[in-house]
């Protein structure tokens, strides 16, 4: 027998044509559509903390752990209670530093909701946990200085020399 | 630390502690330095930094020769002494490369310094060790607010850390209840 001959639609224009269908299909178009609106809705974006911020927050916990420290590890009551003044001091003044960032007189940010901390009741964990405080904190102040303006700078400079005698301090 | 003194006058004085040789900030945003500068081409660093970099090779170079007397009435801490002796030459020739690459010239050291105390004994010596740390702290504060450039603010940082480390050991071998301090190199915090 021969095969059929003649301007009747070949097989390769049939699978060209489901093919194209199917493709279209895959993709989502549907050629005979209308276009379609697209409503866009963006919701405001929380508002960014302030880089400062976030080390208050820090040597906030660490002033906590610190208390808690010393009132936990009558064993190195004198040397926690040492570093305990040196972050206090770290606190106050990046309080004042950001209230005058803020233009409020120093003194004025009311303190933040302050939250239990637990510490280990073995002496050795409490001065392993107070030392990787620290080296947190010497992370956190060291990263944050090579950004900061020239002031924040040697204030955060500072601050990281500080604890990192403190880690010495603890070894 | 030691104040050096003029070539042909005899004696440069050690500082009392506590002042940086290029004053710090002290109004947020508005560094300003006291130490004029050598001839420089600043460069990339700036005329401020170069400045403030002066000032803590004036520091360094006067720790080194603090650092001998310490020596001398300190025989105890004779390997302390040694270590951080070898600390202070690295750290000025790194200050000094660095002023080099700042097309600026390094200053040279004082023929010599006198006091802020008469070292008579180990003590006194310890003391002055002390005030020595205090002054590289200060000038290395003074850096790191003079400075833009994060790499050296790296470097000054670290200069920073080890006068403040330095600081902890010397007042551990002056058995002080409180060996350490809350803004290493600030002026009216230290």
């Amino acid at each position: 027998m021969q095969p059929p001959t003649g301007p009747g639609l070949t097989r390769r224009a049939l699978l060209t044509a489901v093919g194209g269908a199917g493709l279209l299909a895959v993709a989502g178009c549907n050629p005979f559509s209308t276009a379609g609106k697209t409503l866009t809705v963006t919701e405001e974006a929380p508002q960014p903390t302030a880089p400062m911020l976030g080390l208050i927050y820090k040597t906030r916990l660490h002033v906590q752990r610190l208390v808690t420290a010393v009132r936990t590890d009558k064993r190195d009551a004198t040397v926690l209670l040492m570093l305990l003044n040196d972050r206090k001091a770290h606190l106050r003044a990046l309080q004042d530093e950001y209230d005058r960032s803020i233009g409020q007189a120093t003194g004025s940010t009311s303190p933040l909701p302050t939250t239990g901390v637990t510490m280990p009741s073995d002496p050795d964990e409490i001065i392993a946990t107070i030392r990787g405080d620290a080296g947190d904190a010497q992370v956190m102040f060291t990263d944050a200085m090579s950004t900061a303006s020239r002031y924040r700078a040697e204030l955060y400079a500072s601050i990281a020399a500080c604890v990192a005698t403190h880690r010495a301090v603890l070894a | 630390m030691t104040t050096p003194t003029p070539p042909g006058s005899g004696s440069a004085e050690v500082s009392t502690g506590g002042s940086a040789p290029a004053s710090a900030p002290t109004t947020p945003g508005t560094p300003t330095a006291t130490v004029p500068s050598s001839n420089a081409s600043a460069g990339p660093v700036g005329q401020d930094a170069v400045d403030a970099l002066q000032a803590a090779m004036a520091a360094e170079h006067a720790a080194l020769w603090a650092y001998g007397l310490v020596a001398a009435y300190a025989p105890d801490a004779a390997n302390t002494v040694s270590d951080m002796l070898t600390s202070h030459q690295n750290i000025r020739d790194v200050t000094a490369n660095l002023l080099v690459q700042a097309g600026a010239t390094p200053v040279g050291p004082a023929p010599a310094y006198t006091t802020p105390e008469p070292v008579t004994d180990p003590r006194s010596a310890m003391a002055l060790a002390l005030v020595i740390e205090g002054d590289c702290a200060a000038a290395w504060r003074s850096v790191i607010g003079h400075t833009d450039d994060s790499t050296l603010r790296g470097t000054a940082l670290s200069a920073l850390t080890d006068s403040a480390m330095r600081m902890v050991t010397w007042r551990k071998l002056a058995k002080d209840k409180v060996v350490t301090a809350p803004f290493p190199g600030a002026p009216d915090r230290d």
